[in-house]
This record gives structure tokens, sequence and C-alpha cells, in this order.
């Protein structure tokens, strides 16, 4: 055994697992000392624009001065990074431009690349603390589904609050990998209730099933407004005297308007939630849904048709997600949560081996 | 194999400033070892000299004692040349004054001196010249004095003269 090695066993080793997200960051802690896992600590923190807040820092801090042998590992949130079906790069050129890429191979089969610069402004962010391990999405993805790659052609979809990642393996074969982020779709979503309406009319889904809807027929207000048959027919005002009822109509109907807006608000703070997930899950499969047919148009990819799909969902999606893939893609669909930041600290442990 | 885009921090046991620290009490405990060292070392050596010094004394006092011993026997061996010479100057004069004695008349052929004993051989003109001139001055000095004459064709005579110290009478 060698000597580092023999003092890493003495003493503690801390392995931090961070996931970061545009408005929250999620920490897992684990100090371990040889195979024994001594303590563990998970958090969120809420922060603003990805990076991290002081709090953020000082938790971190707070763990790292733990011991000397403390790793820091964080999932990479770049946009400009995937996974290409080669090691070679010069094959690699056919699927995407890496000429400002950072590449990894993975059994010399397939390799995940990020953009160089967007690593900088990665470690940038944590320079405070500084970063031991970047790792890529699609590694976690591999390594989370390891058992279900070998077989059939799967699609695997890794689901984080802003970001998606998602892979097609067949036979232990990577075929095509991207990655995309959800937040400005979602934020769109949820600033516009017309596009959530609009999805569901593509879709078929009768909302009104599901009560999220205000039906004003159940208004009796409007009904018992006799003053209206009165104004059927302005022609048969006689005088400017019936103005008077004219102003009693106006204020009946306001009346009924202002009710109308509190039984409306109170529909909307009931169902927001509910309205929020079903547009963040249809954005998703939308994602999903261009992924495939740009997977199936692609003659790069042999026509090879996706039977099962494997989600790893990190942020809690509803089951509508599930539905509209099983629906409209005819796939078959797997779920199972995922823990990111300890899938991170796994990684993190294995990878910690190598270092020095 | 690899996960990660970059490589991890080189991790050390200690920070920079304990690093630090630790260099400065390294060169402080290496100097003290160092004087420690150095003082040890001198103190061996001062006892190794202290060891062969007493040897050498020890060795000195040995060849004091021997000097000693030796001058001891030189003092002995001066006394004796001494008496030696003494002795010797004391048979000189004895034998000056011996010949101082014989007359110019009588001839000496030979001497014999002994300790106690002083045996003459000789010619003389006539007794009486012997007994006159020689004898006398021999019995003055010698306790016992025997002489014999044999008379010679020219008419001398050639004599024996015996003469004899007395220890016991000289002491006295």
């Amino acid at each position: 055994m060698k000597l580092s090695r023999l003092i890493k066993n003495l003493y503690q080793q801390v392995f931090i697992g961070i996931v970061v997200q545009q408005s929250s960051v999620r920490i897992c802690v684990q100090m371990r000392k040889g195979s024994k896992v001594d303590r563990e600590v998970c958090k969120e923190f809420e922060i603003s624009g990805g990076k991290p807040s002081p709090a953020v820092n000082g938790f971190i801090k707070e763990y790292m001065d733990e011991s000397p042998f403390a790793y820091t590992a964080v999932l990479n949130d770049a946009l400009h990074q995937g996974a290409v079906p080669t090691c070679s790069m010069h094959e690699a050129e056919n699927f995407s431009d890496l000429g400002s890429s950072v590449t990894l191979c993975n059994e010399n089969k397939w390799m995940v690349f990020a953009e160089k610069s967007e690593l900088n402004s990665l470690q940038k962010r944590f320079s405070m603390n500084g970063l031991d391990f970047i790792f890529s999405p699609f590694f976690i993805l591999s390594t989370f589904f390891t058992d279900k790659t070998g077989g059939k052609t799967s699609l695997l979809v890794l689901i984080q609050e802003d970001y998606l990642s998602l892979c097609i393996f067949s036979e232990g074969k990577l075929l095509f990998a991207n990655h995309y982020t959800t937040i400005n779709a979602v934020e769109d979503e949820s600033m516009s209730s017309d596009m959530g309406e609009s999805a569901a009319e593509s879709l078929g889904f009768d909302l009104e099933e599901e009560n999220l809807s205000i039906n004003l027929d159940d208004l009796d207000n409007l009904d018992e407004l006799d003053a209206l048959d009165d104004l059927d027919n302005l022609q048969d005002l006689d005088d400017l005297d019936d103005l008077d009822e004219i102003v009693d109509f106006e204020e009946s109907l306001n009346e009924a308007v202002e009710e109308s807006e509190v039984a409306l608000e109170e529909a909307k703070t009931k169902y927001d939630h509910k309205v929020d997930n079903f547009s963040d899950d249809y954005k998703r499969f939308q994602i999903i849904q261009a992924a495939l047919q740009h997977f199936y148009h692609d003659e790069k990819y042999d026509n090879q048709f996706v039977e099962e799909a494997y989600i790893a969902d990190a942020c809690g999606t509803g089951q509508d997600l599930t539905r509209f893939i099983e629906e409209e893609l005819f796939v078959t669909v797997y779920k199972r949560n995922i823990e990111l930041e300890k899938e991170i600290v796994k990684m993190a442990i294995s990878e910690a081996k190598y270092a020095i | 194999m690899r996960y990660s885009f970059i490589k991890p921090r080189e991790k050390r046991l200690i920070s920079a400033e304990f690093q630090l620290l630790f260099f400065f009490f390294s060169i402080t405990v290496g100097m003290l070892f160092a004087s420690y060292s150095y003082l040890k070392i001198k103190t061996i050596m001062y006892e190794s000299n202290v060891e062969t010094l007493l040897a050498k004394e020890e060795t000195l006092r040995q060849n004091i004692v021997d000097m000693h011993g030796k001058i001891a026997f030189i003092e002995i061996e001066k006394q004796h040349s001494e008496g030696i010479y003494t002795a010797n100057t004391v048979l000189k004069e004895s034998i000056h004054n011996l010949f101082d004695l014989v007359p110019e008349k009588i001839t000496l052929s030979q001497a014999l001196l002994k300790e106690d004993e002083l045996v003459l051989y000789g010619v003389t003109p006539s007794k009486e010249v012997y007994e006159y001139l020689l004898l006398a001055p021999l019995r003055s000095i010698f306790h016992r004095s025997y002489t014999s004459y044999y008379a010679m064709p020219n008419g001398w005579y050639s004599f024996v003269s015996k003469n004899y110290l007395d220890r016991e009478l000289a002491v006295q």
C-alpha cells in the first residue's frame, strides 16, 4: 500500500457534491474514514443567477476545513456540453465542433465534451473554495443506468430543475446525446397561462376535467339581472328617465365582475402549482420529443427505434411527463428518482482514489 | 478511469503557514541538534584526550620511578667510582711515594703491589744501604717486613722484600 493511501486512510476524507441550478444549489457532504461513512449532511440553498452565495461558500468552507483531504465536486452546468459516440477527434467532427472543448473518453467507445470557457467560468464561480472535480451529467447518467445501457435501444434522461440531459444507448454503444436548458422555457410558461392552455389543446387534454377552468355559467348573479331583458332593444327606450335603470344595471354588473375576479384569483392560487408542473413537464416533453425527432430523422443514427426510456428524476417531475412520452412517443417509460449530489459524491470517491 | 474534466488539486497535510512554521522550527531543532552533537563530539574527544593524558601521565610516572631507580644506581656507581678513584689516587700516591722511597743506589727490578702486601725485587750495593735507605721507611708504612738477600757475583745483593699491612691493626 502506498504511503499516501495509508495517510489518506488515517485521515478523515471529506467529499462535497454540488449541483448548481439557476436559483438554487444543492450540496451533499460526506465525511469518510477509510471506507466507513462518518457523517453525511445535505442542504439546499437559494441563490440567484447560478452563482454561489456567501452562505454557500461558507457552508463549503466549513466542511473543507475539517480535513486536508477535502474534495469538492460539481456537476457541469455548462450549456455547451454533450457526448459523441466516438473517441476519435476526427470522427467527432461529424457530430459537433470540439475545437474549444475539453473531452474525456469513456472506455474508448464514446466521449463527453464541455466548452473550455464554460468550465473556466464554473471554476471561477467557485474560486473562493476551489473545485477538484467537474463531472459531466452524461457520465452520471450512464453510471446511474449502467445496467440499462447494454440492452436494446434505450433513451436515458436526466432531469434537473433547470437542465435536461438525454442520451440514447444501444447494446452498450452511445448513439446520441444532448444537453438542454429548460429555464427560459419554464419561465415563459409560468408567465403565460395561454401557452399552457395551447399546450393542453395540442395534446387533447381536457383541463376542465381537472377543474382547472372557471365556469362563468355558475355565476347566478348574471342570470338574475332581469334588467338586461329591458335593454334588449334600445329602441324601446322612450325617454331619458329610463337611464336610471341603466345606472342600476351598471352597478350590478360591476359587482358581478368583481365577484368573478375574486373567484378567478382563488382558482388560480389553488391550481397554480399544478399548472406550473404541467407546463414544466410539457416543456421537457417537447425537448425530448424534438431530440427524438432529430435522432429519427438524422441518417447518422441508423434509424433505430427507441423502445424504452429511463428517466433519472432529480427534481420531482409529475406523472404528466411519463404519460406524455408513453402516449405520444410510444415508448415504455421507467422513472427512478436520483439524488444527484449524492451520485456526485459517489463519483468523487471513486475518482479520489487516483488523486495524489 | 477519469470522469472529471479537471484534475484534483494537490492535497497537503499541512497548510502553507504551518509549513513555514515547521520549516523554522526544524531549523531551530536542527541547530540545537547540531550544537548538541558538536558539544557531544567535543566532550567525547576531550574524554578521549583525558584518557590519553592519564595514560601518558602514568607512563611518565613510571618513567620517573625508573629514572629515580637509575639515578640511585648511578649515584651508587658514582660513589663506587669515586671510591675506586680515591683508591686509585691513594694507590697512585702510594706508588709515587714508594718510588720516592727508593733511593738512587738501589735498583728495583720488579714490584708487586697487592691490597695488603708489597713485594719488591731489586738489586742493592749492600745490605746496609738497603736497610738504612729503604727498609726503614717501609717499616714505617707496613706492619711487617721480611727481606731476603741473595749475593751476586759482583758483590752486590739481589733482594726480595715482602711487606704486609695488617687490616685489624690498620683499623685500630
